[in-house]
């Protein structure tokens, strides 16, 4: 090898484009993404994103599974916010039925969806932060997202793959004492929501390092049909809980925050207040939720969902979570097909990446947040 | 549990959408939408309309899918610039392309689709309207077999060059154990 | 360089605290009533109604069982397959006599694929060491009249 590059080097050979290969097996491309860079010294002339390493064919196997079956699967599409996943998939099977849900079932889910959003949210922050090379946050969101996992651990029983939701309401009402230990969990939350703003917001090796960079404005995301806090980023105000609102979120009072610049440092700067915006959503949730009640619906044994089409979304962690379901009056569906905000936002990165520096590599992809898990389906 | 017959779901279908025109009627938006586009393209236009899932939606000839979307995307009164949902489905002989497009300003969703044949799937690509298409399309010409006409890409996105078949038609039968993996 | 500083006091603030984390293989993680670990069974209480093998989204589940003199099922065999099972939970939701439930045992490495293949000896012994572990969650004596009415 050596020895034909020395030779290379004196025929005078000189390389202008040098091809590179990042992943599948990176650290900082989220899971099992591969991107082929093209760059011409440090400025990358061209990438391609290549997928497909964790496609296990979810839209396939729904074909053939029941209702009630789908929903563990729908856990393992984006694995770092399986709550909103879940409902995303009730919500449209209970549309089609035409369902009604307890009041307080819905309550308990929306106080799981944004704790789920939050859970999410805190590690990307501090996952884009060991992205650019800072350790300390990555290990300090863990301690937050325990007490999540934890609080879900107790609600559901499982710590990642929660299976909450059912159709027509949710598996479990919260155990005792469980709703106070959420209450408790808001000041510790807001508190730490501070402590990193402290930590990072104003770092200025994070600044240098994320201003400017992975800029696009709201008429390129819509035309990629980019959703979620990167659509947000560039000052659009778009938010389905806000824009058609599903669940129970026209009862609570909150803000949709959004960017200037549409760089990655908004991008992150959101994530902190979303976080900030969900935590008001579940103390309002906690207030007006009715003491008890039923936490699941009048639910045939087998669900038969009547022929006909049905497409509905809800606001993910990553962006716009829909679910297309063809069904034909039997109790598996006909096709289903899932919107993945990742799948469709990360379209967007060659057209970021081109022109820039090498080293901005991780730093834009880092900042659309994307799960293979879902990319892939 | 009888297996799904394409055929009866074509039946199934017609006659539900049928039964949905009663609805259309009650319909501002879904009437407007039939009108504008009679009005702009002639009456052959729309091939079918009607409600589905709450959502107005309109079947047009596929070589004229991409021409609706353009002037929905531009026209004042519809303004449908964001593509929401993109997707396929197999319908036995034919194959049907779905496309839910929202507008981000004036909040309504509208639903337009197309049908190709099973024997020849091409239809002309929407990248050129929604850029965003574009790996939905690869999706599809990857897992359904549809040919997009002009996309800038076509190549298998989730499966790898050299797979036999689309798994997502109802015709597929999955290959055997040994057959898995990539062609080295 | 003032944002620099004042990361810096949170760094050190954290530097007094208690840890957080866990040493796992000596201190074990305690787990809620709730959680899903890999099943345990209790044969006495399963009518073979075969709900739990149909609702299972990866067919982990296989199961035989006979009718005795009085007419009445017993199981004879109870295998589940813990390459695919994906630990969902729907298997003990449907069960109309909570035969089937889930332990807290979640180490489930193993050398040989052949030894995730659980039997039903294996499953009642999860159960017997399930009780000895939490004597106050054990399965309730009335779920056994529940049985005999279901069955008929």
């Amino acid at each position: 090898m050596v020895h034909r590059l020395e030779s290379a080097l004196q025929a005078g050979e000189r390389m202008e484009e040098m091809l590179l290969n990042v992943g599948p097996q990176h650290p900082s491309t989220h899971g099992v993404l591969r991107m082929l860079v093209r760059a011409r010294g440090e400025t990358i002339v061209d990438a391609e994103p290549v997928i497909g390493y964790l496609h296990r064919g979810t839209e396939k196997l729904a074909e053939n599974l029941q209702y009630t079956q789908i929903i563990p699967y729908t856990d393992r599409l984006d694995y770092l916010a399986s709550m909103l996943n879940n409902y995303a998939f009730c919500h449209t099977v209970e549309t089609a039925l035409g369902l009604e849900v307890p009041e307080r079932a819905e309550y308990l889910r929306v106080i799981v969806m944004e704790l789920q959003r939050v859970a999410s949210h805190l590690l990307f922050v501090g996952a884009y932060l060991l992205d650019l090379g800072a350790l300390s946050p990555f290990l300090y969101v863990f301690q937050e997202r325990e007490r999540i996992v934890q609080l879900f651990n107790r609600i559901c029983g499982a710590r990642l793959t929660y299976n909450y939701m059912r159709i027509g309401g949710v598996k479990a009402d919260a155990p005792s004492g469980w709703l106070e230990d959420v209450r408790d969990f808001l000041p510790f939350m807001r508190e730490r929501i501070e402590m990193y703003d402290r930590l990072i917001t104003g770092n200025e090796i994070f600044l240098n390092r994320v201003r400017g960079i992975g800029v696009f404005d709201t008429k390129t995301a819509l035309e990629y049909g980019i959703s979620g806090i990167n659509l947000r980023s560039t000052g659009f105000r778009w938010d389905l809980r806000k824009q058609q609102p599903y669940s129970l979120y026209d009862r609570f009072d909150f803000q949709i925050p959004v960017g200037q610049h549409g760089d990655c440092f908004d991008r992150y700067y959101l994530h902190l207040l979303e976080m900030r915006e969900s935590l008001c959503i579940v103390e309002q949730a906690l207030e007006q939720m009715p003491k008890d009640g039923p936490v699941i619906g009048k639910v045939p044994k087998m669900i038969r969902v009547p022929a006909g089409e049905y497409y509905t979304s809800i606001e993910g962690a990553r962006g716009e979570i829909g679910f297309y379901i063809v069904a034909d009056g039997k109790d598996k569906p006909y096709r289903m097909k899932i919107r993945k905000p990742s799948f469709v936002n990360l379209q967007l990165i060659p057209e970021l990446l081109r022109g820039q520096s090498l080293s901005n590599l991780i730093a834009i992809l880092g900042a659309v947040d994307i799960v293979l898990g879902e990319v892939d389906a | 549990m009888s297996e799904s017959k394409p055929e009866n779901q074509l039946d199934k279908k017609e006659s539900a959408s049928k039964s949905h025109e009663a609805e259309v009627e009650a319909n501002p938006l879904a009437d407007d939408l039939v009108g504008e586009l009679v009005r702009r393209f002639g009456e052959s236009y729309v091939i079918k309309s009607g409600m589905v899932g709450g959502v107005p939606s309109i079947q047009v000839d596929a070589q004229q899918f991409v021409t609706v979307h353009a002037y929905l995307k531009q026209h004042p009164n519809w303004q449908l610039n964001y593509q929401s949902c993109y997707t396929g489905v197999d319908y036995g002989e034919e194959l049907e392309v779905v496309s839910y497009v929202r507008s981000s300003s004036l909040l309504h969703m509208v639903c337009l689709k197309t049908r190709v044949s099973k024997e020849s799937p091409r239809l002309p690509t929407l990248t050129t309207v929604h850029p965003g298409a574009n790996w939905e399309e690869r999706e599809m010409f990857d897992l359904l077999g549809i040919e997009f006409a002009g996309h800038p890409d076509l190549r298998r996105i989730m499966l790898w060059e050299g797979y036999a078949g689309h798994p997502l038609r109802k015709d597929f039968v999955e290959p055997q154990e040994e057959s898995y993996g990539p062609s080295t | 360089m003032l944002g620099f500083v004042k990361g810096l006091g949170v760094t050190l603030g954290q530097l007094p605290k208690k840890k957080v984390t866990l040493e796992y293989p000596d201190v074990q993680p305690e787990w809620p009533d709730r959680f899903r670990g890999v099943h345990r069974f209790i044969p006495d209480l399963c009518i073979v109604c075969n709900q739990c093998a149909r609702i299972c989204p990866t067919d982990c589940i296989t199961l035989s069982g006979s009718r005795d003199e009085n007419r009445k099922m017993h199981i004879e065999t109870f295998d589940i397959n813990f390459e695919i099972c994906i630990l969902c939970d729907l298997c003990v939701e449907v069960c109309p006599t909570d035969a089937i439930l889930m332990s807290d045992t979640f180490e489930l490495a193993v050398e040989s694929r052949n030894h995730l293949k659980l039997d039903m000896q294996w499953l009642v012994e999860s159960e017997e060491e399930y009780e000895e572990k939490y004597p106050d969650r054990a399965p309730k004596l009335e779920a056994v009249d529940v049985a005999e009415k279901g069955e008929g």
